[in-house]
């Protein structure tokens, strides 16, 4: 029994009141610089180890909704940096959809657990899955953008209707994106009366 | 007397499937250093050379690699230990692979520094895991598998957590599950975690009245509450599950009092103030009668609660705090607070209704304005009329539980954890001492003293109202029917009700006259709003369950729950126009409620306690507002046409009002639970029986039977039946004759399941949300005949003898 008495009194870590808080905000620096391109200098094995304690000490919740508000900022600035840009929407519309999946990926490293243990038994949606979904939200659904980047794409086909060389990686980086992003169909439907044409202009786009 | 079991509506192959799904691979199949499949004829040598080769690559990685650190390429540094180990080897592990390859300041670094802070980890488990990438099988002890699971998990090695994760639950025993239940609950390792802790819980419900009694005190508030309310738990009867929590509070004091007096002062614990406990106080101090002796009493003093003495023992490791009240028992003693349980068959003077005593909001009385951690106002000053002073030997101890212990047995003895309804009269006046002494209100015993009567009543009513021949209902017994009825169109309610609400409580099992129909129950809001139609007393009987579906063709039906709302006196509730009421019981009809009066004005006890037993019938029941519900109820409400509404005037004349309700269907009471043990099953030969002994429940007599079976699997595999059986009840034994009745019916309607807990896997047969099964004249039963199989017996056994917890309901 003295086995277990040690055991008793290893697992019930003491937890100060703001642990949780203190924890988090180790993470949520981490993300910030990865959102900021500041990660060179980012420990992986700190940035894990927080983010595991935070979860074995079923502070899971937290960590998780913690997440999405701190991408949803980013993806605010985004929006409008995405917005705000005049010429080269595609251009920056796909820069910063590259951006986001490469940070998201990072997240989701240093986040690993939660992803492994948090998330399949309290039956929440997957990191990976939670990036896309706020993307689309924040990004592909807000008016603004979801007209230009019908605009721009229409443009894109007209012009290179015309004969003009147009950005096929861009075009298919694009289409890709709202492919996984699953509103393929959906934007495309907001301009009916162009469907067919595009459809036909991105299948050999897309393959 | 030979018991053929009639059939198997269940096949228990379906179950199994499902179930194999969940369970885990079968126990440590150690990954083999070199993998060498048995030699087939037809693969020749070159696939024994390369199984050759292989084995000698994976020798060369064991001891080249892991074991001398040749051409290493990293180095890896945890809990003291340096090693030298491989890159690509290491990139095994998610968690090494996204480390060093990843834009991280580890990534192109000689040396890797991990520091793991869980407590469960240590130097022998990092090694066995880092060897487990290497291609080691681990060698998992007792000690050890937890702290591999630990650093597994840590590492991101699944199916080494996986291997870790069946041996712990292979080799949990009774000396060891203590360490495992606090190991999965309070930590979160995931899935893993999850397996081990649902092991425990199959393992505690299948022990816990026997073997793992004394582990019970030590076990989270959290668990021992939905323990003792799960109707997984094995336990003979309701009175036992009743001395299983009290042995359980009396030892939980005796450890609170054995820390007190060892322990070191550290700071105060915070307690969280939870908002349900003290809505749970607050609710109980409206019904407690304090004697204020001095008058100038101020109760917020005599709680004042001094953090600093709380005391908190650590080393146990779970949190027990003992909290001592502040001033001590020279000021409370000064007071002398009185508490009394209102009780049915008390001197009513006693039991003034003295609201303005008590603070109503105690936390905000307080004058440090903290949360009031222990409130043990229960074992503070004098109890009822039995004036045991909490102070008298081992019951005081009690009042040094923390408040979450607190409520968590508060919430067993009153929340609807124990069915007190189903216990005889009996144990129910011993249980009722037992409490008072602790100075628990007895709330819910009362109530369940009541329902019991109106069960006895019910079934009575039911049977006098079936056919005798063909054990229908006489609207549908063919035998005798005289009057057809159809409904009328969807959207029309029918109410009809005599206006003879004077009717005896005595007498009121056979009049008939009052019909009181409700079509519309599942229709939720409309239900009470519909028209009301005076039917005269004449064609009462012929009226009876007309409408009625076959017992098969009926939707579930929520359970009503059993606590009739108490209203303090004063509060007007008797006065309440009956539209008022028929309007308010509209709003919670969805609940499947009967009539509670006065719920609104007075939250009187806190419904979501008691309903949380029932939270998940409830639930699934909600959506469920189907023609057929609304059949099956009317069927029963009309077939007995009792009284609407009785109040029990004894009652209100004290402190509260029961509105008890003779409309209750049958299937709205609370379901009997019971325990059988079967000994040395796994002996039975081929059609051998054995018999559990019978209990006694809605005046039939119900066992369960086992019986072993060679040619029911379709793999030929034996196979151990589970079976229900039930007969009506004798009076056989004098003394036992008052608290008999008979349901004479040679068949009976009920739903059931029959739980197999254990480490392995909790196994549920039948639901208590299916429909009902006519269950089949004695001496047969019915169940599944496949219902385990005999070579799995011996992950199921404790003991040698198989534990089955029955839950039965008569609809």
């Amino acid at each position: 029994m003295s086995n277990q008495r040690k055991i008793l009194k290893l697992s019930r870590i003491e937890v100060e009141p703001n642990y949780a808080d203190r924890t988090w905000q180790i993470i949520e620096h981490g993300i910030n610089q990865i959102f900021n391109h500041n990660d060179r200098e980012l420990s992986m094995e700190e940035l894990y180890r927080a983010a595991y304690n935070m979860v074995l000490h079923r502070f899971g919740e937290m960590q998780y909704n913690g997440l999405v508000v701190t991408v949803t900022r980013h993806l605010e600035e985004m929006r409008k940096s995405i917005e705000s840009a005049e010429g080269s929407f595609l251009d920056e519309l796909n820069r910063k959809w590259t951006d986001y999946t490469e940070s998201m990926q990072k997240i989701r490293d240093i986040l690993m657990y939660m992803d492994r243990s948090y998330v399949p038994t309290h039956h929440k949606t997957p990191i990976k899955e939670v990036g896309l979904n706020l993307w689309r939200d924040h990004i592909i659904h807000s008016a603004k953008i979801q007209t230009l980047l019908v605009d721009s794409l229409l443009e894109e086909i007209h012009r290179e209707r015309m004969g003009e060389v147009i950005n096929h990686g861009l075009m298919r980086n694009v289409i890709k994106m709202l492919t996984e992003l699953g509103v393929y169909q959906e934007v495309l439907e907001s301009i009916n009366a162009f469907e067919d044409v595009i459809i036909n202009s991105f299948k050999y786009l897309a393959l | 007397m030979t018991s053929k079991p009639l059939s198997s509506h269940h096949h228990r192959l379906s179950s199994r499937s499902f179930m194999s799904s969940l369970s885990s691979p079968p126990p440590l199949p150690p990954p083999t250093i070199a993998p060498m499949p048995p030699l087939q004829p037809d693969r020749g040598a070159e696939m024994r050379q390369m199984d050759c080769n292989l084995a000698s690559l994976c020798e060369h990685i064991q001891a080249e690699g892991f074991g001398s650190g040749a051409f290493s390429d990293v180095s890896v540094e945890a809990m003291g230990s340096t090693y030298r180990l491989h890159r690509l080897i290491l990139s095994r592990s998610a968690y090494f692979r996204n480390m060093l390859q990843g834009p991280w300041k580890e990534a192109g670094a000689p040396t890797v520094v991990l520091q793991i802070d869980d407590p469960n980890v240590n130097s022998e488990a990092i090694s066995i895991c880092l060897a487990y990438i290497y291609g080691q099988s681990p060698k998992l002890t007792d000690n050890n598998a937890y702290r591999v699971l630990a650093s597994a998990s840590f590492l991101d090695l699944q199916d080494l957590c996986a291997i870790c994760t069946d041996f712990i639950i292979s080799e949990l025993w009774t000396s060891n599950f203590l360490q495992y239940q606090i190991f999965a609950e309070s930590q979160d390792y995931g899935m893993h975690g999850e397996r081990v802790r649902s092991a425990c819980w199959g393992y505690l419900c299948q022990s816990a009245t026997m073997e793992l009694r004394e582990v019970l005190p030590k076990l989270s508030a959290q668990t021992l509450h939905a323990l003792v309310t799960s109707d997984e738990l094995w336990v003979p009867n309701e009175e036992k599950r009743f001395e299983l929590a009290l042995h359980t509070l009396l030892a939980k004091g005796t450890i609170s009092e054995e820390e007190e007096n060892s322990s070191s002062i550290i700071k105060g614990k915070t307690v969280i103030g939870n908002s349900s406990t003290e809505q749970l106080m607050e609710s109980e101090l409206l019904h407690l009668q304090i004697q204020d002796n001095l008058g100038s009493y101020k109760p917020a003093q005599s709680n004042r609660i001094n953090l600093s003495d709380c005391m908190a023992e650590f080393q146990s490791g779970v949190p027990f705090s003992n909290t001592v009240l502040d001033g001590a028992n020279a000021k409370r003693n000064a007071a002398d607070p009185t508490i009394d349980c209102p009780s049915p068959s008390g001197n009513s003077s006693m039991y003034k209704f003295n609201e303005s005593i008590w603070p109503r909001d105690c936390s905000s009385s307080s004058p440090t304005n903290e949360p009031l951690p222990s409130m043990p106002l229960w074992a503070n000053g004098t109890v009822g009329r039995r004036q045991v002073k909490n102070n008298a030997a081992t019951k005081g101890r009690s009042c040094l539980l923390p408040s979450d212990e607190y409520e968590a047995f508060m919430n067993i003895f009153e929340g609807g954890s124990l069915l007190y309804c189903n216990m005889s009269f009996e144990a129910l006046l011993n249980v009722r001492k037992q409490l008072e002494e602790f100075g628990f209100p007895c709330k819910a015993l009362n109530d369940g003293l009541w329902l019991q009567m109106l069960l006895c009543h019910r079934v009575q009513a039911v049977v006098a109202d079936t056919c005798r021949k063909c054990c229908l209902t006489t609207n549908l017994c063919a035998c005798s029917q005289t009057y057809t009825f159809t409904h009328g169109g969807g959207g029309v309610n029918y109410y009809r009700q005599d206006n003879d609400r004077s009717t005896s409580p005595g007498s009121s099992n056979i009049n008939i006259g009052n019909i009181y129909l409700s079509e519309a129950q599942g229709d939720g809001g409309s239900l009470f709003g519909s028209s009301r139609v005076h039917r005269g007393g004449a064609d009462g009987l012929a009226g009876i369950g007309r409408g009625s579906t076959s017992p098969g063709s009926s939707a579930a039906w929520a359970p009503t729950r059993f606590v009739f709302s108490r209203v303090p006196v004063g509060l007007g509730t008797r006065t309440e126009s009956e539209t008022a009421r028929l309007d308010h019981n509209a709003e919670i009809s969805g609940d499947g409620l009967t009539v509670l009066v006065g719920l609104s004005e007075e939250r009187v006890y806190d419904p979501s306690s008691m309903s949380s037993r029932f939270s998940g019938p409830a639930g699934a029941v909600s959506g469920m507002s189907g023609t057929q519900v609304q059949m099956v109820d009317s069927r029963e409400e009309n077939g007995l046409g009792l009284s609407p509404d009785w109040e029990i005037s004894e009652e209100s004349q004290e402190t509260s009002t029961i509105s008890l309700d003779f409309k209750t269907p049958l299937s709205h009471f609370t379901p009997f639970r019971f325990g059988v043990e079967f000994e040395d099953v796994h002996q039975l030969t081929d059609g051998q029986v054995k018999h559990s002994p019978e209990v006694f429940y809605a005046g039939s007599l119900w066992k369960v039977s086992v019986q072993a079976f060679n040619d029911e699997d379709p793999q030929g595999r034996r196979t151990l039946g589970l079976f229900l059986h039930r007969r009506k009840a004798e009076v056989t034994d004098p003394l036992r004759k008052a608290h008999m009745y008979i349901d004479s019916r040679e068949k009976v309607t009920a739903r059931y399941k029959l739980i197999c807990p254990s480490k392995r896997e909790v196994m549920v047969f039948g639901s208590l949300k299916q429909a009902g099964t006519l269950l089949p004249k004695a001496p047969k039963g019915w169940g599944w005949r496949t219902a385990l199989l005999f070579d799995e017996l011996g992950d199921l056994l404790q003991g040698g003898s198989l534990r089955i917890a029955a839950v039965v309901q008569v609809v």
